[in-house]
């Protein structure tokens, strides 16, 4: 059935987008629009890119009608084995790479929301620059503007924070002269 | 920023995308189909009238806190020897060449104290120590990002002193480049961790989209830096350590 092989992208493109708790209402609306309009896509695969586009435009009404946003509340899966493609890391290497995901997640959380709403559909949902331009609304050059304004942000919030002593640490063993 | 460094972040976030989990969908399929009934053939046509199951997410949104996680593993330090943030100011080590030695904020814009106080998203803090400022900025947009309260050379005091104050949570707002040698100090302030930086270094002021202003960009003399509650104070001048702890330690808002 249809319906029920979209329900779960949908659902989960307006929970990245931030609808929160209204995410049901948010797909239903999609879900009805996009199959009401079935007829105009015979291409599988668009027809979830276009779905996409309809989620995020539902998320943007409910935003806009509400005038508040739910935090986005999102939690970073385990890898599967498949995920990992066979190659296991070492514990360490594993580790280090979960804290930088959680930073990173941290990070785009506390994006401005035109920021975060440009790195969710270009990263996360992975839209193309003109289907984000699309699905948000915005025009071509503000997709580009202001994701690359959102990696600049993010590079500058990922430097690591240390204690003092940790900084002492990091200063005294790398050669700065 | 590097070309490199941008395309790493971006197969970063393509690959925490992957990972990201919200609940488990809700099964909306038997709503939407009866909302399109009228297009469904009758022979497919569902039970009508399925109860909606609203609100039946409410207690599955998991929020993780993530805040925190990068000071925690002993690995993570060897692998960001070149780069780090104290505060709201972030520390570069080595790489950059010693900018022009005079240089504004953007937009900086000289008031009185109690316009700044005024205005500040922040609560601004006054050294006992040290008479009433000579002049006070703010800079950086409105509300402005940064306060400054500047003190001319006088009797007991060879040089000037700059005291910058900003909220310094989730970007950095100044970015130090230390191309020369010296010893960077750990000491304390009001019980707080604070550093000293007791040698001549490069300071950018970052802009809000993480930018290194290089029109802002001067040679800092000794400075010290200290956190009080979320506002980051850095206090520059020709001073000594014990000076410099003095004038931190009488600041109060």
């Amino acid at each position: 059935m249809l319906v029920a092989r979209y329900t779960a992208p949908a659902y989960r493109a307006a929970w990245l987008l931030g609808a929160g708790h209204d995410a049901d209402d948010a797909i239903q609306e999609a879900l009805v629009k996009a199959f009401r309009h079935l007829s105009r896509f015979e291409d599988g695969s668009r027809f979830g890119t276009w779905l996409l586009c309809i989620v995020a435009n539902e998320v943007k009404n409910l935003h806009r009608s509400r005038r508040r946003r739910d935090r986005l509340a999102l939690r970073v899966g385990a890898a599967t084995a498949g995920e990992l493609n066979g190659v296991a890391d070492s514990p360490e290497a594993e580790a280090l790479a979960d804290e930088r995901r959680a930073a990173l997640l941290e990070a785009v959380r506390l994006l401005p929301e035109k920021e975060r709403l440009a790195v969710t559909c270009r990263y996360f949902l992975e839209l193309s620059e003109p289907e984000t331009a699309r699905a948000l609304g915005w025009p071509l050059g503000s997709v580009k503007s202001r994701t690359s304004r959102a990696l600049r942000r993010l590079n500058a919030m990922l430097a690591p924070r240390l204690s003092p002593e940790a900084a002492l640490d990091a200063l005294d063993e790398a050669p700065h002269g | 920023m590097a070309e490199q460094s941008m395309r790493r972040l971006e197969r970063e976030l393509r690959e925490l995308g992957g990972r990201l989990r919200g609940p488990q969908a809700p099964d909306v399929t038997a709503t939407v189909l009866a909302r399109l009934e009228p297009s469904i053939p009758p022979a497919s046509r569902p039970a009508r009238r399925a109860p909606a199951r609203r609100r039946r997410l409410a207690v599955a949104a998991a929020v993780v806190v993530l805040a925190g996680l990068l000071l925690a593993a002993p690995g993570v330090r060897a692998a960001v020897l070149n780069t780090f943030r104290f505060a709201g100011i972030e520390v570069h080590l080595g790489g950059r060449h010693p900018p022009p030695d005079r240089a504004r904020l953007p937009a900086e814009t000289a008031t009185s104290l109690e316009d700044a106080r005024r205005r500040a998203a922040f609560p601004v803090r006054v050294p006992a120590a040290l008479n009433a400022p000579d002049r006070v900025t703010v800079s950086g947009g409105t509300p402005p990002r940064v306060v400054s309260l500047l003190y001319r050379p006088g009797p007991g005091r060879p040089g000037a002193i700059r005291l910058d104050q900003f909220d310094g949570t989730a970007t950095p707002t100044f970015r130090k480049y230390l191309t020369g040698g010296g010893q960077v100090e750990r000491v304390s302030v009001d019980g707080q961790p604070a550093l000293w930086f007791p040698f001549p270094h490069t300071v950018f002021y970052v802009d809000r989209d993480g930018r290194d202003q290089v029109g802002a960009a001067r040679l800092a003399g000794s400075t010290l830096i200290w956190q009080a509650g979320t506002v980051t104070l850095r206090l520059e001048g020709r001073l000594t350590r014990d000076e410099a702890l003095a004038i931190a330690n009488s600041a109060r808002s």
